[in-house]
């Protein structure tokens, strides 16, 4: 099922790709079950895309670097090809509503998208001390080689992304796209056992002191490395980013790495991104140290919708919340 | 000092407001006023470490929206500081610790008024570190 698209994704790409169009996908690494970004050129290399269930970048982040850095695009002659699964698509427009891309050069390509897998998961069903050889999707079993060569099979059930298992299944695209797959299909078949809107958040459940605690604890594993900052499509100032430099006016945070100037560094971090963020979760999949960033964004995703009724990614017209007001709000 | 006690007051520094600022320092000695030239230009990223490390708490006076002299600053800022009371909600902290006053210029005595309950409230919680 997955090679199909794979398949009917690079038949695609080989139809319509010209002389001086560029492809940015994902093809395999040398770690197993881990894909890399790349940018194709050539139609001979289309045969290295992967896509399907280790699909796991968004690969909307790597627009603005495409857009921002001038060169880069003022060479590119044809069009951009982007692979994209329905659940990016919303950074996309969320940037081209911020203006931080020109949708003139870019073309999606959305696929049926079955689900990504949660390496964490992964992890932790095989144990940390243990490593993958070879790792496989057949149908409902992941099947997996360890490094002494015994095999091992998981459920899909069981290592699947619980970003997936809230999906509803809806994307909206105003930007030239094409779907690849049957479109009816995939939308009939929503995981949905829990939907987002209904969803218990930490904030919910604790509050005051016993939640500045929990997240005092989570966060004091942080090692301020930034990841989260690079990997994210809303944290889109490049080379002007406030912790790049400390010692701008006041010195915003601190050198040294302690609870508090952590818990500071995600405060203002969230403050900047809260209204361009789709809740795409990149950040929380590429932290090293594991710190559950879904407690934060979900809450922030969730209080945009609820009290100023701002949808990120759900336009591309759109006003970004904070550089629009309408009159006689009460807000504080 | 104890850097924890202190508590900072940004005011937006419109005409009528000068008279204001030398009360405000003469009744309350610990009080910093700093005083800004439109609160909508206020950078909530201040307030965030304000509150982490330097200040008890933080006080903003601000002109009413419909009255801001640079006319849509404070219409921005109404909707920006609500977004930092929600992040410092968000990440268990008291948000009453930032008290926003708005009130135009010439209206004196209801800001000292909205001051004194704010300290009388200040007072009475307990002072916790980060809490």
């Amino acid at each position: 099922m997955i090679n199909e698209i794979r398949d009917a994704i690079i038949q695609y790409l080989k139809s319509v790709m010209k002389e001086n169009d560029v492809v940015l996908a994902l093809r395999s690494s040398s770690t197993p079950g881990i894909l890399t970004p790349c940018i194709l050129r050539n139609k001979a290399d289309l045969d290295q895309i992967e896509a399907g269930f280790f699909h796991l970048n968004n690969l909307a982040v790597y627009l603005s670097e495409f857009f921002q850095k001038e060169n880069r695009l003022s060479t590119l002659q044809g069009y951009l090809y982007v692979l994209c699964k329905p659940c990016d698509t919303k950074a996309v427009t969320q940037m081209i509503s911020d203006q931080q891309i020109n949708p003139n050069k870019l073309k999606l390509v959305v696929y049926a998208c079955e689900g990504m897998a949660d390496m964490k998961k992964v992890k932790n069903e095989i144990g940390l001390d243990k490593d993958i050889k070879a790792i496989d999707l057949h149908l409902t079993e992941l099947s997996l080689t360890l490094l002494d060569g015994s095999p091992l099979s998981i459920p899909v059930s069981k290592v699947i992304s619980s970003k997936c298992l809230e999906c509803n299944k809806e994307y909206h695209l105003t930007m030239s796209h094409v779907f690849v797959g049957d479109e009816k299909k995939w939308k009939s078949h929503p995981y949905s056992i829990a939907t987002a809107e209904n969803k218990v958040l930490l904030q919910d459940q604790k509050k005051g002191k016993d939640l500045f605690d929990q997240l005092k604890a989570e966060l004091s594993a942080c090692i301020r490395c930034n990841a989260c900052r690079n990997v994210c499509h809303a944290c889109f100032c490049s080379d002007r980013c406030i912790f790049d430099k400390p010692k701008m006016t006041v010195g915003f945070l601190d050198k040294e790495i302690s609870p508090i100037d952590n818990i500071l560094f995600h405060m203002i971090r969230f403050y900047h991104v809260a209204p361009n963020c789709t809740a795409c979760g990149e950040c929380e999949r590429i932290c090293p140290q594991g710190i559950p960033l879904s407690h934060l964004y979900e809450y922030f995703h969730r209080l945009m919708q609820e009290s100023l009724d701002f949808s990120a990614g759900s336009s591309d017209s759109m006003r970004q919340a904070m550089l629009s007001y309408r009159l006689g709000e009460d807000l504080v | 000092m104890d850097r924890t006690n202190t508590v900072i007051a940004f005011v937006c520094q419109a005409d009528k407001r000068k008279k204001l600022i030398s009360s405000l320092k003469s009744k309350y000695p610990a009080l910093r006023v700093i005083p800004v030239i439109c609160i909508g230009k206020l950078n909530p990223v201040i307030i965030f470490r304000l509150l982490m490390k330097e200040a008890r708490a933080v006080i903003l006076v601000g002109c009413e929206p419909s009255d801001c002299h640079f006319r849509e600053g404070v219409f921005f800022s109404e909707r920006r500081f609500f977004l930092a009371k929600e992040v410092l909600k968000g990440f268990g902290l008291n948000d009453r610790l930032l008290n926003i006053i708005w009130s135009n210029p010439g209206k004196d005595a209801l800001v000292l008024k909205q001051f004194e309950t704010f300290m009388q409230y200040l007072k009475e919680t307990q002072i916790e570190k980060g809490a």
